[in-house]
């Protein structure tokens, strides 16, 4: 069947309004109004990520507990008032930054604005509730100890940045049982109470909440002064090129995970390494799903995808193996690096990797709740806003040789690391 | 509310439509009514390959995946003990070739055995990596056969074991095809930027002409009525102990659903729920703990399961579980508890409603359920529920003799 006719292509990306107003502390708040549903998503964002202490622990149990109690509520009241407006809470706290959100009914907003600038200004992190925390979180992470994919990413982040380097990952038991009020109480002061750096409103806006929102988040006193803490990147990382293989015969599967540095945001082949990442493991259709997947079933899933921090940026591959697979695996994936630096990427599949990105990049812009994580990468990242449509400009005009060279740039065996978990 | 336009064609599809201009997309979703359910005991995990296969090409159609990609979409699927559901997401400018795709392997598919013999691999490849190579993972391998003994939900989606899939054959899959894979079980439903009369238009030109198929019958074994409480004890090397008690209860349908998800809300859901505050936060005697039921269409589970703090023996951790259940049997629950599950309600069905796909996946799953404009009646469904319904719903199904406890004994940590 010919679908040629009736395919159409997108021409161009629908631009969504973002209104920024700067709050009486200083601090700008963005509005996205837009949707069909009575619901609004307040976020709260801080420059407190994992990678701003040497136990990463701090900043995550930070992040966690800052609903479990403030100066004027208790943490069965916060959760009696969040849950009682049938509003969602949650946390997130990444390399670079930390966030807090409140998902509410327009209705409730006022309810809770209060309780929710509270938990940013007046935590108390109660020594009852660390504690709680610290055995919660000491059992997730020995469970997730028994995932091979677990492990292969610490030991794939360890060997790129070192234990000891701000995005390794050195976090064992201990650094769960040294969590301490004090500490908790020395991060939370010194980067979030008085350091909020954006907030982000999404969903249905009327004038009312709009109002209250700068009114009672515009009044947290905030200090945010200029000037960034120096992070330790790299400490003890190891260079890139032999296999790092960890023992476990007790597992069913393998872990397999390459990784590389690239460039970053702003870069020349920032925007061809996203069409390459895309081609080689992004999608349902990339080239290790269909060699590794759809043509030789050695896995339930292949994917590959760029990561971008403030201060790296990398490409990493990951698949999960029957164990006797694992070389076949091994090969097929270099044998794939090497096609895609050897020869260029046929047109077929070329303009259908182009039309598929299109699609994705008008799918990631529908809706506040979209928007609002597109903001996310502008705000805390400090990526270009205009990425989206500076990306679909690249898709236009971008030609298979581009994609050749970026291959031969960065798809380089002695410059991959290479980790086997579960072997 | 969802506003939409539903009609059935000649052939027995049942189409629901749903416009939303808010949105350049559309979701284009194709529900058919076949689960795990259906499969004959000797044959699990049957209608999840099937899933897998159902993207192995059709005579005309080699490559199912490159054209939603041209056309600048993207889909997947899902299969439940109930359900077997498809959707394509892509601009909406693009409707047509996703209903020609669709209409397309609806007719008929390509049935190569090189399909089937990769399929196969990477289904094995899901059952290890979702199920037996994840710590706690098979705790539902374990747990469904001691719940049911009768009915088909006593296997999970992907089967009961390897085996069944390693043994499947092409006749196999082409069997299954001609019995559920007909415009008589399944229903189309589209949600996004569309116009209603074009749309209608389109899935007459592209669905109107398959063959409707015969009827399947489903006639499934029902549940004997549990009088005995059932208990099984598993060791595994994993960090933690860990309890799983479940109880049979009525189906998605049932008017009792609703007090029990009510039930399951005010019990196990959110930091402010009876369990979290009372056996996490005060007692301390679980680190987690939470409250659910399994949604199925015939009678499914009421479930509760925590993880046990260092130190709580299992007999401590149940009883503490039943305290809870009795003190719902016991006393009323009070407005101001009651008013906070009728906000969540509210808050679920909204931000349930945002996207595409979960429009039109809810509509043709209410529709499934027999009628799609049910979508917009949820709410006063559970608006409907008075507090003592919880209250007899913990009297009539939470009771030992209709329970089945699962124990996972860390194998570092003998309780």
């Amino acid at each position: 069947m010919s679908f040629e006719g009736i395919i159409k292509e997108i021409n161009s990306l629908i631009p969504f309004e973002i209104e920024r107003e700067t709050m009486n502390n200083g601090v700008s708040v963005y509005f996205l109004n837009a949707g069909d549903q009575p619901v609004l998503k307040i976020e709260a964002l801080f420059d407190a990520g994992t990678a701003y202490a040497q136990n990463q622990t701090i900043p995550a149990a930070v992040n966690a507990l800052m609903n479990d109690g403030t100066n004027n509520f208790k943490a069965s009241k916060i959760a009696e008032l969040i849950d009682g407006k049938g509003a969602f809470y949650f946390n997130d706290i990444q390399d670079d930054y930390s966030s807090n959100v409140l998902y509410v009914l327009n209705k409730f907003t006022d309810d809770l604005l209060p309780l929710f600038s509270d938990m940013i200004g007046n935590s108390v992190f109660d020594e009852s509730e660390v504690d709680l925390y610290r055995e919660r979180m000491k059992q997730n992470f020995l469970i997730d100890r028994e995932k091979v994919d677990v492990l292969s990413r610490q030991a794939m982040l360890n060997t790129m940045f070192g234990k000891n380097g701000a995005y390794g990952d050195p976090v064992s038991v201990t650094s769960f049982e040294e969590l301490n009020r004090a500490e908790l109480i020395r991060f939370y002061d010194r980067f979030v109470r008085k350091k909020l750096k954006a907030v982000v409103v999404a969903g249905q806006i009327n004038e009312d909440s709009r109002t209250r929102i700068m009114e009672i988040l515009g009044g947290l006193p905030i200090e945010n002064e200029e000037g960034s803490v120096e992070l330790p990147i790299r400490k003890d990382s190891l260079e890139p090129g032999s296999l790092v293989e960890l023992k476990d015969q007790t597992k069913q599967q393998v872990s397999m995970r390459f990784s590389t540095f690239t460039a970053p945001p702003g870069h020349p082949d920032y925007f061809g390494l996203r069409f390459l990442t895309t081609v080689l493991g992004g999608y349902f259709g990339s080239r290790l799903n269909k060699v590794l997947r759809e043509e030789k079933g050695l896995t339930y899933g292949v994917h590959s995808s760029l990561v971008h921090l403030k201060k790296a940026d990398y490409l990493s591959i990951h698949a999960q193996l029957n164990s006797e697979n694992r070389e076949q695996a091994y090969d097929s994936t270099l044998e794939v690096f090497n096609q895609l630096k050897t020869r260029k990427i046929g047109t077929e599949e070329f303009e259908m990797v182009k039309r598929y990105l299109k699609g994705q990049l008008l799918k990631s812009l529908d809706g506040p709740f979209s928007q609002s994580d597109y903001l996310h990468g502008t705000l805390m990242l400090n990526l270009d806003e205009n990425r989206a449509q500076h990306y679909f400009e690249f898709l236009e005009r971008v030609k298979p040789m581009e994609i050749k060279r970026i291959a031969q740039n960065y798809l380089n065996e002695n410059s991959l690391y290479k980790i086997m978990a579960g072997v | 509310m969802i506003k939409f336009k539903k009609f059935t064609l000649e052939n027995g599809l049942r189409v629901v439509l749903h416009q939303d201009e808010s949105t350049p997309m559309v979701t284009v979703n194709v529900l058919y009514d076949v689960g795990s359910r259906d499969e004959d005991s000797e044959k699990t995990g049957f209608a999840h390959l099937f899933e897998h296969l159902m993207f192995g090409g059709t005579p005309k159609v080699p490559n199912f995946d490159s054209i939603v990609q041209k056309a600048a979409g993207s889909n997947n699927a899902f299969t439940s003990s109930d359900l077997t559901n498809y959707f394509i997401t892509l601009p909406a400018i693009n409707l047509e070739v996703a209903l020609a795709l669709e209409a397309d392997r609806m007719g008929g598919l390509l049935f190569s055995p090189e399909s089937l013999e990769v399929q196969r691999k990477v289904v094995i490849e899901e059952f290890k990596q979702r199920y037996l190579n994840q710590p706690y993972g098979d705790v539902w391998l374990e747990l469904s056969p001691m719940a049911f003994k009768n009915h088909p939900y006593q296997w999970q989606t992907i089967g009961k074991n390897i085996r069944h899939i390693e043994e499947a054959t092409l006749n196999d899959v082409k069997a299954f095809f001609a019995k559920h894979y007909a415009p008589q079980n399944a229903i189309l439903s589209i949600a996004g930027n569309i116009d209603l009369q074009d749309s209608k238009r389109l899935v007459n030109k592209w669905f109107g002409k398959i063959n409707g198929g015969d009827p399947y019958k489903r006639n499934l074994t029902k549940e004997r009525l549990q009088t005995q409480k059932r208990v099984k004890i598993l060791d595994r090397k994993v960090p933690q102990n860990a309890i799983y008690k479940a109880w049979h209860i009525p189906g998605r349908s049932d008017d009792d659903y609703y007090a029990g998800k009510l039930l399951s809300d005010i019990l196990g859901h959110g930091l402010s729920s009876r369990l979290h505050e009372n056996l996490v936060h005060k007692e301390r005697l679980f680190t987690q703990i939470g409250a659910g039921l399994n949604q199925t269409l015939d009678p499914g589970l009421f479930i509760i399961n925590g993880m046990i703090s260092e130190g709580v023996d299992f007999e401590k951790a149940e009883k503490a579980i039943d305290r809870e259940i009795e003190k719902i049997k016991k006393n009323a629950i009070s407005e101001s508890e009651f008013e906070k599950l009728q906000n969540k309600v509210e808050s679920v069905n909204y931000f349930g409603q945002i996207s595409t796909f979960n429009k039109a996946f809810g509509l043709a799953y209410f529709e499934l359920l027999g009628d799609a404009g049910q979508i917009n009646n949820e709410m006063n469904r559970y608006r409907e529920v008075k507090p003592e319904k919880l209250t007899d719903f913990a009297a009539k199904f939470l009771n030992e003799e209709n329970s089945s406890v699962l124990y996972v004994q860390s194998k570092k940590q003998k309780a």
